[in-house]
């Protein structure tokens, strides 16, 4: 079998997502199987345990709920491995969660084909993982191949450039924004590595302004639970098109901003009241902290997005995300630039905002706010769109590469590309 | 050598169970026995006596050197005499040989001296006969094939004709998932590491 046909049907993609482990074979078509990218430790001297007769240590997969005790330790127990993309080198029991992971969807799909010599797989990992984490990756492959013979060969590649692949753009700025942080990654049919700029900023810190909104208006035990509040921060939260004029209207006009909201399957009812202009502010900090509105809920407490250090990655606080596009593109060619802003890619969870047409022109959708602070910083001439499919686009961007990139094509530290081959 | 004897000779062997092997395929062998028989796992050749032998004392002594020589291409050898005869034989001497001997007159057919199994051999196999033939015949084509290509070449060279790489782009099917179909990445990702490759 010629190499076109065998990765046609061999070509296997994991995307190592913060929530999700995206993963499966080019035979899925559109979509990969999906299961949450955490593991179970069982006590081992539960009666459950005993009873079930689990021999595992860890339990992976669509399983997970069938064995949940309920116990005080649960969270001790149910070890989700990621953090923004990361997992510190040291940590035994989330890399063993990704061991098992990895080998559960592998052997989900072991083919009894005669002619299978092993998947070509292709692992996505986030835009700012350390060296540490490709070299685990490629252990944990390394060991589940010399158990059983799934894999021919391995490579990883940056999330950012699968999702640039799968929407088949060579040149471009992905932005990557999360429950975490937000990257920026420029691509110009390689990804710029030093171009990356990583924003300590995601839907987590939006999270956090809304909590204190919602104890400024009086509903402090909701404001402690973080469903309710990603709940309320999706439902209620705006970007507006320009914050102080936002604001200015939404106060003149209260009862048109005003915001009752029922909490799903409850008797729960949010009402802001007169304070339904602090809708704005929600989406505002996404992509501006530095207005001095917020500085009032700093000063009571609301920790400020600082610069942290994650292995050799400066995440950086509070730099407005108009300004972190420019800066990205200015550390490329000048001559480049131009053809980066022409596509900006938004990906991830922070970017699902809502633009009630009721409320248009104020508020906007991100497309159009990434537009506008672009503006602000003197760069106009851009096209910015919304990934579409953006849960499946960095598993399809694996399988678009496995397929194309030549067996040949032998890994290498220095380019960070190519193939690492387990078997022959 | 009567053809009533070798008849009865053959019915012998048959009703012991033996299939007789085609002479057809004894055609290879430089000495070729009378008869030859097979169990499916051992070959039996039996040489019978011819009448000239008992007349010609050269004819005796081919008859006999032949029915030796038989040994080295099968399994099993009986050598097949008048009973008038086979008072004349040194049977030890046959035991020695391994050959196996069988006497025969107008009423019986006794099998005197069993024939026991040679060591070295000329392995009968047809199959085996059969590929060797068509790989001769497979051979003889690529040498014209090879003939013609390096004429063609001589030709070209002769003429003067530059010959030039045609790179034929590879087109993705359409069976492939949507977001691979039109995908400028995929030719791009074709040529990865292709400089260094060479």
């Amino acid at each position: 079998m010629n190499e076109e046909r065998y990765k046609k049907k061999y070509v296997f993609g994991e995307d190592y997502g913060t929530s999700y482990y995206k993963y499966g074979p080019i035979t899925l078509g559109e979509k990969p199987e999906m299961v949450e990218n955490r593991g179970y430790f069982p006590d081992k001297d539960s009666i459950m345990y005993r009873i079930t007769g689990v021999t595992k240590d860890v339990i992976v997969g669509k399983e997970v709920p069938l064995y949940l005790e309920a116990r005080e330790d649960l969270s001790s127990r149910l070890v989700y491995p990621m953090k923004d993309g990361i997992i510190p080198l040291n940590d035994r029991k989330a890399w063993k969660v990704i061991y098992e992971l990895t080998r559960y969807g592998l052997e989900q799909f072991r083919p009894v084909d005669p002619e299978f010599k092993g998947f070509y797989v292709v692992a996505a990992l986030s835009a700012v993982a350390p060296k540490y984490m490709y070299e685990k990756i490629f252990d944990i492959h390394r060991e589940i191949n010399e158990e059983e013979r799934l894999i021919r060969a391995i490579t990883i590649i940056s999330q950012p450039l699968a999702v640039a692949i799968a929407h088949k753009v060579p040149t471009c700025i992905v932005i990557e924004s999360g429950h975490g942080n937000t990257q920026i990654c420029p691509i110009s049919r390689y990804p710029i590595r030093n171009a990356i700029i990583a924003l300590n900023r995601g839907g987590g810190d939006a999270n956090t302004l809304t909590s204190e909104i919602l104890k400024d208006a009086g509903y402090g035990d909701l404001a402690k639970e973080e469903a309710v509040v990603t709940m309320v921060k999706e439902n209620i939260g705006l970007i507006p098109r320009d914050l102080e004029k936002a604001i200015r209207e939404a106060k003149s006009d209260p009862d048109r901003y005003r915001v009752r909201f029922r909490i799903k399957n409850t008797r729960i009812v949010i009402d802001l009241g007169s304070e339904s202009w602090t809708r704005f502010l929600i989406g505002e900090y996404i992509f501006n902290p530095n207005h001095e509105i917020f500085n009032s809920y700093f000063k009571r407490g609301m920790p400020r997005p600082s610069d942290v250090k994650v292995g050799d990655v400066l995440f950086r606080g509070m730099i407005d995300l108009g300004e972190a596009i420019v800066e990205s593109a200015e550390r490329c060619p000048i001559e480049l630039q131009p053809y980066l802003y022409k596509h900006i890619l938004l990906s991830g969870g922070n970017f699902q905002w809502n633009a009630p047409d009721e409320f248009k022109p104020t508020a906007v959708d991100s497309v159009t706010k990434i537009k506008l602070l672009l503006k602000e910083n003197g760069i106009e001439d851009v096209n910015v769109e919304m990934a579409s499919e953006p849960k499946y686009s960095v598993w399809r961007g694996c399988i678009v590469y496995g397929y194309a990139v030549p067996d040949r094509y032998e890994w290498s530290w220095e380019r960070m590309e190519g193939w690492l081959k387990l078997s022959e | 050598m009567g053809v009533e004897r070798i008849e009865r000779i053959r019915e012998y062997f048959m009703n012991k169970g033996f299939v007789e092997i085609d002479e057809d395929e004894l055609r290879h062998l430089e000495f070729k026995p009378s008869l030859a028989f097979t169990d499916g796992e051992e070959t039996v050749f039996i040489n019978v006596m011819p009448v000239e032998a008992l007349k010609n004392k050269n004819e005796l002594m081919r008859f006999i050197m032949e029915t030796s020589a038989l040994r080295n291409q099968c399994d099993k050898v009986y050598m097949v005499v008048p009973s008038l005869f086979a008072t004349l034989i040194d049977s030890e001497i046959l035991r020695r040989m391994k050959i196996g001997l069988i006497v025969l007159d107008e009423r019986e057919i006794k099998e005197i001296l069993p024939a026991k199994k040679s060591k070295s051999k000329i392995l009968l196999d047809v199959e085996v006969i059969k590929e060797i033939r068509e790989i001769l015949s497979r051979l003889k084509v690529l040498e014209e094939t090879v003939y013609r290509i390096e004429s063609q070449i001589r030709e070209i060279v002769r003429s003067g004709v530059k010959i030039q790489e045609v790179v034929i782009k590879e087109e993705v099917s359409s069976d492939l998932p949507s977001y691979m179909q039109d995908n400028p990445w995929i030719d791009i990702l074709k040529e990865r590491g292709r400089d260094e490759i060479g």
